[in-house]
């Protein structure tokens, strides 16, 4: 257990993970339709951090997606890798690099829609209390969760040495009988992929339900004590699904309050 | 004594306790005896709670009776509830237990050990395999004035930090700073690694064989532990031998003696006392001038009725030649199975020491439907497991190895059909 964390690392997971999950936020959340019905036409929003591959979001009226070519460029430049975990913080602000229309698009479009992620990602109380908020917020945060555990795997010592005892395959995140998430584990580096499942995976994690994960992530639930009385349940290779979740322990240390 | 095969178990009155266990005790039942570490798949197939034991079987507080091959992770090598070391244990009892003084009966136990296994010369006495591992640790780093320590990779020698890894919580980075692997059956890579750092390493620890869970078990390659000892002994570097697991079962000589060698330390714990908690670090004479200046000691870890109880277990295990008889029958319980399997159009392997035998259904390389036809067997009446080396104990039966293999065959004629 490292006591410590790299602040490469969080921007990895800011960057991949959090940020990662607007197109998720777009598709699930219904809030997200009114903000995206601001989109004039297709933008693309570049973030660009020093010392990490640009990641580029393209928004059009009613999707995020990731990557792709839009009409409008705006670019988002952070100094570093520090300034862009102060951004997500909300503690700093990145330098735009585009015109008018798309200082509008940054102010009326992309900046909603990321504090409607933060407010899903860190819900109140009075959010919590409602059933379907309480659902999309579980939801995201596993998306953000299971993301940053592959961030984490390529990236942060701990990580990686978790991940040297992970063997070839795919490890499926499932919660209930509708929401599948995958890592595919190759050569020790795993990568994220939230589509529905292909094949079966060599070894799989699956919360009860939404709640289940969400209490669990949020550390309101021990994953021992769900494991124990049946609400987590795991099958398969068990060393892929012991050292993912070891890392998952690590991402807490990133993304913990 | 049997029951039918074909109705699984319920268990209603586990699941009970197990909500109040839920309630006072974290996770329920932590550690390798509950379910998440027990890795009972699915959670719902497997009691939680045992009631009462005799000879090879226990039962679960819902009156659900289980042939037992985990013999609780190995202690009970005789058969639970042993008459002649209840006995044993009882006329010690009514003696004395724990007292300010240590009984003689240690002494006495100790006499034997030295007379049992090949490799001592003197027996230190803990409670836990890992006190004796930690002990024999601290013996390597004390008599070497040495840091590192060498392990080989899939290891397991208890739970104090030291044992553990850095991604594990609660363990600093520093309390495995130095410890270093190598590959199983690899001698090349252990003098390699010997060289790099020659003049710091204090220990080299190991079970007898590979015994790692989720992975087949590996005997020694030919002529590997006697390059083990070599290498040992040109690098001035102290060789454990932990024979937690193993010990008693192989050899009762020691697992060391079983392949050919003499440890410098030997670690014995688990089948020593037949379920009466005891555990004992042995060693060779040059080594007992730095255990005694060590620091290291318990509460009950002079307690008398394990120490008369062990030499009732030990004298019981000379007495059959347990080991001979753990050969016999581990090889005709795997034979079986695997036929049975084979039956089914599946393939099962068999792996490690006939007393110890780790199984794996192979058609598959996620262990799922290893898991699956673990479970049928154990809501049946078979204590298997899908993720750890098995245990023997003498109290089975030939009728009890044709009790597992009729539950194993339903159990696979349930996987085989999907």
């Amino acid at each position: 257990m490292l006591t410590d964390t790299d602040p490469r690392v969080l921007a990895h997971i800011n960057l991949f993970a959090v940020l990662g999950a607007l197109p998720a936020l777009a598709a699930h959340a219904p809030e997200a339709a009114a903000i995206l019905a601001a989109v004039d036409r297709p933008t693309v929003v570049r973030l660009r951090v020093r010392g990490m591959a640009e990641t580029p979001l393209l928004f059009t009226d009613g999707a995020i997606t990731a990557g792709g070519a839009g009409k409008r460029e705006a670019v988002l430049l952070l100094r570093s890798p520090a300034h862009l975990n102060a951004m997500v913080d909300g503690a700093a602000q990145p330098l735009p690099l585009t015109g008018l229309a798309g200082l509008r698009f940054l102010t009326r479009v992309f900046a909603p829609m990321t504090d409607l992620l933060g407010r899903y990602l860190k819900p109140s109380d009075e959010d919590l209390a409602d059933p379907a908020f309480r659902a999309t917020s579980a939801r995201l945060t596993l998306h953000v969760a299971i993301a940053a555990v592959a961030q984490v795997a390529n990236t942060d010592r701990s990580g990686r040495f978790s991940a040297a005892h992970i063997p070839d395959g795919q490890i499926g995140v499932e919660v209930g009988d509708g929401i599948g998430l995958r890592l595919h584990a190759r050569d020790h580096a795993l990568t994220f992929d939230p589509a529905p499942a292909s094949s079966p995976a060599r070894a799989a994690l699956a919360f009860r339900d939404l709640d289940v994960a969400g209490d669990v992530l949020a550390g309101r639930a021990s994953a021992l004590a769900c494991l124990s009385d049946g609400r987590l349940a795991m099958r398969g290779f068990i060393p892929m699904i012991d050292n993912v979740s070891r890392i998952l322990d690590r991402v807490g240390h990133y993304l913990g309050d | 004594m049997t029951v039918t095969a074909t109705t699984p178990y319920t268990y209603t009155r586990s699941r009970e306790a197990f909500a109040r266990a839920q309630r006072v005790i974290p996770a329920g039942i932590p550690g390798h005896q509950g379910p998440s570490e027990g890795c009972y798949i699915p959670q719902a197939a497997f009691p939680l709670f045992s009631e009462r034991a005799q000879g090879s079987r226990f039962w679960d507080v819902d009156g659900n009776e289980y042939l037992d091959y985990m013999c609780g992770y190995g202690p009970n090598v005789l058969g639970y509830a042993d008459p002649v070391v209840d006995a044993a244990a009882r006329r010690q009892a009514a003696l004395e237990d724990v007292v300010t003084i240590p009984s003689a009966t240690m002494v006495d136990l100790a006499e034997l050990l030295v007379d049992t296994v090949a490799s001592a010369d003197w027996a230190f006495f803990a409670k836990n395999g890992g006190d004796t591992t930690t002990l024999a640790v601290m013996t390597a780093r004390a008599a070497t004035r040495r840091k590192k320590v060498v392990f080989v990779k899939g290891y397991y020698h208890g739970v104090a930090p030291w044992t553990q890894k850095l991604d594990y919580p609660g363990v600093l980075e520093e309390d495995v700073a130095h410890n270093l692997m190598v590959p199983w059956n690899d001698l090349a890579a252990l003098e390699a690694l010997f060289r790099e750092h020659r003049g710091e390493i204090a220990a080299f620890i190991s079970t007898p064989y590979m015994h790692g869970d989720f992975v087949d078990n590996e005997l020694p390659a030919e002529g590997y532990w006697e390059g083990v000892r070599r290498l040992c002994d040109e690098h001035g570097i102290v060789l454990i031998m932990d024979d937690v697991r193993a010990g008693w079962r192989l050899d009762l000589a020691g697992s060391d003696h079983h392949y050919g060698i003499e440890a410098d330390l030997i670690c014995f714990c688990k089948a020593i006392g037949n379920g009466y908690n005891l555990a004992a670090l042995c060693g060779r004479e040059e080594l007992r001038e730095t255990v005694a200046s060590l620091t290291y000691t318990g509460s009950y870890w002079m307690s008398a009725v394990p120490f008369a109880a062990s030499i009732a277990t030990i004298t019981r295990l000379k007495e059959l030649d347990a080991p001979a008889m753990f050969r016999r029958l581990g090889t005709a319980l795997t034979s079986g199975l695997v036929e049975a399997a084979a039956g089914h159009g599946l393939t099962l392997v068999a792996s490690g020491e006939p007393a110890l035998f780790y199984l794996r259904l192979a058609d598959d390389d996620s262990l799922a439907l290893h898991q699956r036809w673990v479970a049928e067997c154990v809501r049946r009446g078979v204590w298997f497991t899908s993720h750890h080396n098995h245990f023997l104990n003498t109290s089975l039966t030939d009728a009890d190895l044709a009790r597992t293999l009729e539950i194993a065959d339903e159990a696979f004629a349930v996987v085989a059909a999907g």
